[in-house]
């Protein structure tokens, strides 16, 4: 029996907080069930996670960090040194405008919501603003905070075979200032780790590392060991009536994963046709969408994709110009980093769109933070927290709007600043999970809020 | 997202049929299985509680609860059946069952119940005029029982929708603030009570985000109406305070759908009592064993045991409830005398009508105290030779040989390094490798744990002085600090009263800076003798430092010892001491317990306080009787661990075997078998390389250290991060992650910590094939079994094995081998401690 807190974790909005009600409320999801109940509850196995309906999230998280002055805050009448190369177009809702180099995009600006007042208050570090957007918070090595699919992943769940929460293709590596990128459980425990890709599915040798056999393991041997290890498991089993339930979860999920034609359909894009696969995009962020929306359709709840692992040596968005290994520029952008995108997100929209996902879906584009409205000497820009503009899409977001602005320069919110927090409280909201009843055990167990935000109103109509 | 604004109360709460549907649903007690009711005669004589009355408020009126048992010891619950006459009734009256003072005078209150006659000598002593409505103890109790101030609603942090009061009721001047200063004259309309916001919300006449809280016409309406209606005055002159609340009755027996009520009474610190059942707060700890409802009516469900919590302003009391089916047929199990442990846990085991399982195997045993007392399975020809070992005495003969295990310093200093944080994240590596090393030494010399824990808590310098001090340059402030030490020390988790009084527990912001007032004179400052070493830092004391200043009051709180006492502390000395004195002193009252308690868990699935290190009164010990005895026996050996865990793994609990009986089964917390359990990341590593004769090489630690070994979480493998090595930012036990995952048994199945090793061609199946002559296909068979799991095969698994190597054919007898060791290493045999 797990035991955080004997008093019920009571609920402010009225609901009943029994067993009873929250069994009778079925579908309703966690709501309105207090923590420590809910925790015994999952103990004792009777929590249908299947049952629980919340919505899913797939984020594009931008590595390195697009400047809002070059892509979705553009600033036309700005001097030549702040609005840089790019101009902007219209889009198919009047009044918003992006850059040209986005024009799918700009045709379907009514389903998104774009938010330009994002700014966060720590250092310029890339790693700063990856643990505000993927936890919610800043945090030192010895305060970690659990990734957000972390958090759903120990909330909610997982939905069938798959994990819940997954990252792709690869984990965020060096990116100048340590390791600390916000993609670990902490707290909530080695269970809700984040599933690593680790692998490229653009590529064609593309490989699922944990789901193969290892080199020289026939599946003969693998089925043999497994129906040994049954028999042997039957065996130790009649000797003792007490179920020990986790272990025995743990590995037929495990051989499911590895032998259900389930999980194996899902890392497999060759059953895609070729011309969606090229409608994404024949490349590491168009075939991860891709890949995403095969995950959420087979029951992950929560994908990540980092668009890039690292910032050096590489096109990215990390657009410093300065000659050497993040030497990338404006032409970066046109040529490669804008089309890839534009084409990913656009055919991700459209496809969950047209296979009825996008209303249980909530698709956010987020980064670290933005890039100086001035250009730097060589015509590049750096790291600005000051302000930027991130994105969502799908679920019940509400799309063609532009929520906060920055100032004249796009160096400073405006209007309704927004911090990263309450963008992980709109993504929790977009789920469906009502944040004053829904907590999670924090260190120590004791109960806390998924995250200490409020969730962007405006977003949802 | 639509909200569904429900009632949280049923309309009739307080309702003046309520008692009388109550008396319908205890006079016919019966199954939640719809058997027909059951006629239980009680024996010997009914009790009431209280046995006098004494009522000085013309407000407050007082219950009777009128109760027996059975024969075998079930609670009854009369008060619904009983007759209640005052003999005076103009002095005092019963209404819907309680009694209400009239006026001053004497008078009695005839109880007649189950044939039986009490008489309830009642003193009513009222002052001349009812006094006017207390914001304190009345307005306050109504917004605490509504739920107002709860943390999610208006006690959050930040308040809900501009209106903030203080979290449980903590601050009653703030609330008072809240209510009546901000915003004058919407909360509070002196001119039109019926419109303030405080009634019009709660009771739904106006939208109120957080839904009705307070039915129209209860008691709790009533309260805030009058109030308003007499001025809304404060009562802070009135110093009287909750000094503890107790609940009646503390401990009872009944059977699955009876019902019981429980009645909470507060003592003031002026001596006088009240009833305050109906604005008291009460949670069952255990879903499912029972429900109680809003004024202390606790309906048993399911057989089971739990604590039933009544919570009044901040202070808890807690009731334990047992749920049992009577069997006719039950014979209580003889009490063992030899061993104080069995003793207690026997008795209990009657109590609940529950048979203990029979004694473990010799495998089982063996494997079970090796993991537990030096974290590694006994290897094969250690097996061979427990099994050959004819002696009686053989298994206390082992434990005493385990102790004397290098092996065993290992173990138990991981488990030190843990609770004491011991990290290079903190702290620099020569302090690191310094402090683990002085625990190392410490738990090679079995110091007993009093003298360690003053050592570690009057330490200072540098890694070159004293390699204890790194406990203090561990901790990032002085609340870290605190919070470290009476976690770890006192098993009580305080980080709540940092910010606000506990929810769960009677501290308060003046018990948590005044512990921060023993802390506050250390400080680690960067040590100059290692200039240019990662954090290097030599802890010293700021003799003449001030006290912690509490952030609620502003004032300087002096040094004050958890429970209240205030020791005087000389200016300019060392205050650790007096508190090491304090908590190390046989009389305290949580540190031997605490500990006792704590190792205790170590050799069973659970604490008898569980968790171990959140002690408080809502969560009370599951067996008293045994923590008591335990603590007192660790005492009485002053403090030696050695000792504690001998009496632990030398007890018939102990050596219970996990198989379960039909009356036992559903038992998980009083100790009636062996309840199995993940082993720990560390000890599973290291008996997988023991079992397979493959090393694990871990980057950064010299080669041949073991799991066990290593200093600290940042030397680690992906193994022992997958199955929950603790990163040591924690000082809570629940940072060890004892769960089974799909990411484990991925990495157990495919990844290659198994099969390397099975393949390795000088692992350990390569060895046993290796032999001249070479082995029969029984021998290998059983060999494996030793190596993988510390015992033999059965007779059902040989034949399985036999089968398993015939489908391989002569020609892959090294595959069939790896693959039966990787089916037994991935068995739950392997994985469990049972």
């Amino acid at each position: 029996m797990l035991g955080i807190g004997n008093e019920k974790v009571s609920l402010c909005d009225g609901h009943g907080s029994t067993r009873r009600s929250f069994l009778q409320a079925g579908s309703a999801g966690l709501v309105g069930l207090s923590l420590p109940s809910w925790m015994s509850l999952e103990a004792s196995g009777a929590v249908d996670q299947a049952q629980q309906k919340i919505r899913n999230c797939i984020t594009i998280f931008l590595v390195g960090s697009p400047g809002q002055l070059d892509t979705w805050d553009m600033k036309p009448e700005a001097p030549a040194e702040i609005r840089g190369k790019f101009r902007p177009i219209d889009t198919n809702v009047s009044g918003i405008q992006i850059c040209e180099h986005f024009p799918l995009m700009a045709r379907m600006m009514d389903k998104v919501a774009l938010i330009r007042s994002l700014h966060h208050k720590t250092g310029a570090t890339h790693e700063n603003g990856q643990r505000w957007m993927m936890t919610g918070h800043d945090f030192n090595p010895d305060s970690m905070k659990p990734y957000s699919g972390s958090v759903i992943s120990r909330v909610f769940g997982n939905r069938g075979t798959l994990p819940a929460s997954v990252i792709l293709p690869y984990k965020i590596g060096n990116t100048g200032a340590g390791p600390l990128h916000g993609q670990t459980a902490a707290y909530l425990g080695s269970g809700h780790e984040p599933f690593f890709l680790g692998s490229d599915p653009a590529r064609s040798d593309f490989k699922v590392s944990d789901l193969q056999p290892p080199a020289g393991q026939t599946e003969f041997r693998l089925n043999a060991r497994k129906q040994l290890l049954s028999q042997i498991d039957e065996v130790q089993r009649k000797a003792e009536t007490n179920p020990e339930v986790g272990r025995d979860t743990a590995y037929a999920r495990a051989f499911n994963l590895l032998t259900s034609p389930e999980a194996k359909q899902a890392f497999d894009l060759t059953q895609e046709t070729p011309k969606l696969r090229d409608r994404y995009g024949q490349n590491s962020l168009g075939q991860s969408c891709l890949m995403a929306r095969r995950l959420i359709e087979r029951g992950c709840r929560y994908v990540t994709i980092n668009h890039f692992d690292t910032v050096f040596g590489i096109s990215c968005w990390d657009m410093h110009a300065d000659g050497g290994g993040l030497n990338n520029t404006y032409a970066d952008y046109e040529r490669l980093l804008c089309p890839q995108f534009d084409w990913a997100f656009t055919a991700l929209i459209e496809d969950l769109s047209y296979r009825g996902l996008l209303n249980d879906t909530a698709v956010c584009v987020l980064s670290e933070f933005g890039r100086t409205p001035s250009l730097n000497p060589r015509g590049g820009r750096d790291h600005h927290p000051g302000v930027w503009t991130n994105f969502m899409a799908g679920a019940n977001i509400k799309g063609g709007q532009v929520i906060g602005s920055s100032d004249k320069q796009g160096a400073r919110p405006q209007n309704n600043p927004i911090e990263p927090p309450q963008i992980l409280a709109s993504i929790y909201h977009a789920m469906g999970i009502d944040l004053e009843t829904t907590m999670m055990p924090g260190p120590g167990n004791r109960p806390i809020r998924l995250v200490e935000a409020e969730p962007i109103q405006q977003l949802f109509g | 997202m639509k909200r569904k604004i429900t009632t949280r109360y049923s309309p009739d709460f307080f309702a003046p049929h309520f008692f009388a549907s109550l008396s319908l649903c205890a006079l016919f007690a019966s199954s939640i299985k719809g058997e027909p009711p059951q006629s239980i005669s009680v024996s010997g004589n009914i009790q009431v509680a209280p046995s006098a009355l004494k009522l000085i408020h013309h407000r407050y009126e007082h219950s009777l609860i009128v109760s027996g048992k059975t024969a075998d010891g079930i609670a009854v619950d009369l008060s619904a059946q009983a007759t209640l006459t005052s003999s005076d009734p103009s002095i005092a009256t019963i209404e819907n069952g309680w009694v209400k003072p009239l006026k001053s005078g004497q008078t009695q209150i005839v109880v007649q119940a189950a044939g039986q006659t009490v008489n309830v000598p009642v003193a009513v002593e009222l002052p001349p005029a009812e006094r006017p409505y207390s914001f304190r103890h009345e307005v306050m109790p109504v917004l605490s029982k509504g739920g107002c101030n709860m943390g999610a609603c208006h006690g959050y942090s930040l308040g809900k929708n501009g209106f903030k009061l203080s979290l449980r009721g903590g601050e009653a001047t703030q609330d008072y603030q809240a209510v009546f200063g901000d915003q004058f004259g919407r909360r509070i309309s002196l001119v039109k009570p019926s419109e303030s916001l405080l009634i019009t919300k709660p009771i739904g006449e106006v939208p109120h985000r957080g839904g009705i809280r307070l039915a129209k016409g209860s008691l709790s309406h009533k309260i805030l109406q009058t109030w308003i209606e007499q001025g809304a005055r404060s009562d802070f002159e009135d110093k009287a305070e909750v000094e503890f609340v107790r609940v009646f009755p503390e401990r009872f027996v009944v059977e699955p759908g009876m019902k019981h009520r429980l009645q909470l009474i507060a003592h003031y610190t002026d001596g006088t009592t009240r009833d305050v059942t109906k604005l008291a707060i009460f949670n069952v700890n255990t879903e499912g064993v029972a429900d109680v409802d809003e004024v202390g009516l606790v309906t048993a469900r399911d057989v089971g045991e739990s604590a039933v919590v009544a919570r009044y302003e901040r202070k808890f009391a807690a009731a334990r409830l047992i749920v049992l089916n009577r069997k006719s047929d039950f014979q209580p199990s003889p009490i063992p005398t030899e061993h104080f442990i069995d003793q207690h846990v026997v008795a209990k085991l009657n109590d609940l009508k529950i048979k203990p399982s029979e004694l473990s195997s010799d495998e089982e045993f063996l494997r079970r105290v090796s993991i537990d007392l030096i974290g590694l399975q006994p290897a094969a020809e250690e097996v061979r030779a427990f099994l050959a070992d004819a002696d009686p005495a053989k298994r206390t003969k082992k434990v005493d040989s385990l102790f004397a295990r290098p092996e065993f310093v290992d173990h138990w200093s991981l488990k030190w390094g843990d609770l004491l944080q011991n990290s290079r994240v903190r702290l620099s590596e020569p302090a690191m490798y310094g402090f683990r090393e002085w625990i190392r030494s410490a738990v090679a010399a079995n110091m007993p744990l009093d003298e360690m824990t003053r050592l570690l808590l009057t330490s200072k310098g540098g890694a070159a002085d004293n390699p204890a001090a790194a406990y203090f340059a561990v901790s990032k402030d002085t609340n870290d600090t605190l919070e470290r030490v009476a976690e770890v020390f006192c098993g009580v988790r305080m980080l709540c009263a940092r910010c606000h009084t506990h929810p769960l527990e009677n501290w308060t912001q003046e018990d948590y800076y005044g512990l921060a007032s023993f802390f506050n004179q250390v400080t680690a400052k960067n040590d100059p003798r290692m200039v240019g070493v990662p954090n290097a830092r030599a802890v010293s004391l700021q003799l003449a430092a001030g006290f912690a200043t509490n952030p609620r009051s502003g004032q300087a709180q002096p040094p004050r010892f958890l429970g209240g006492i205030q020791p005087p502390v000389s200016i300019g000395t060392d205050r650790r001491v007096p508190f090491a004195t304090w908590l190390t002193a046989p009389d305290n009252p949580m540190f031997a317990r605490s500990l006792a308690n704590r190792f205790w868990s170590y050799f069973f699935s659970r604490g008898i306080i569980d968790p171990v290190d959140d002690l408080r009164t809502t969560n009370p010990p599951i067996n008293p009787e045994l923590l008591d005895a335990l603590t007192k026996d660790f005492l009485a050996h002053k403090f030696d661990v050695r000792h504690l865990m001998r009496t632990i793994v030398t007890s018939q609990t102990y050596q219970r075997s996990s198989i379960a009986n039909d009356s036992n089964r559903h038992d998980t917390q009083n100790f009636s078998h062996a309840i199995p359990r993940r082993i720990s990341a560390e000890s599973l590593l290291d008996s997988l390389v023991q079992a397979t004769g493959v090393r694990e090489n871990f980057g950064g630690a010299p080669a041949g250290f073991s799991a066990a070994q290593l200093p600290d979480a940042e030397i680690t493998s992906e193994f022992l991060n997958l199955f929950g090595k603790p990163q040591r930012a924690e000082a809570c036990e629940c940072e060890r992650d004892g769960d089974s995952n799909m990411l484990q048994a991925l990495h157990l199945i495919n990844g290659q910590s198994i099969l390397r090793r099975v393949t390795d061609a000088n692992g350990r199946v390569a060895q046993l094939l290796r032999q001249n002559p070479a082995p029969t296909e029984d021998q290998l068979i059983e060999d494996l079994y030793l190596w993988s799991l510390s015992r033999r095969p059965t007779v059902k698994e040989v034949e399985v094995a036999k089968k398993h190597f015939a489908s391989y054919g002569d020609q892959q007898r090294t595959d069939a081998a790896q693959d039966l060791m990787w089916s037994l290493l991935n068995s739950r045999d392997f994985l469990l401690v049972r």
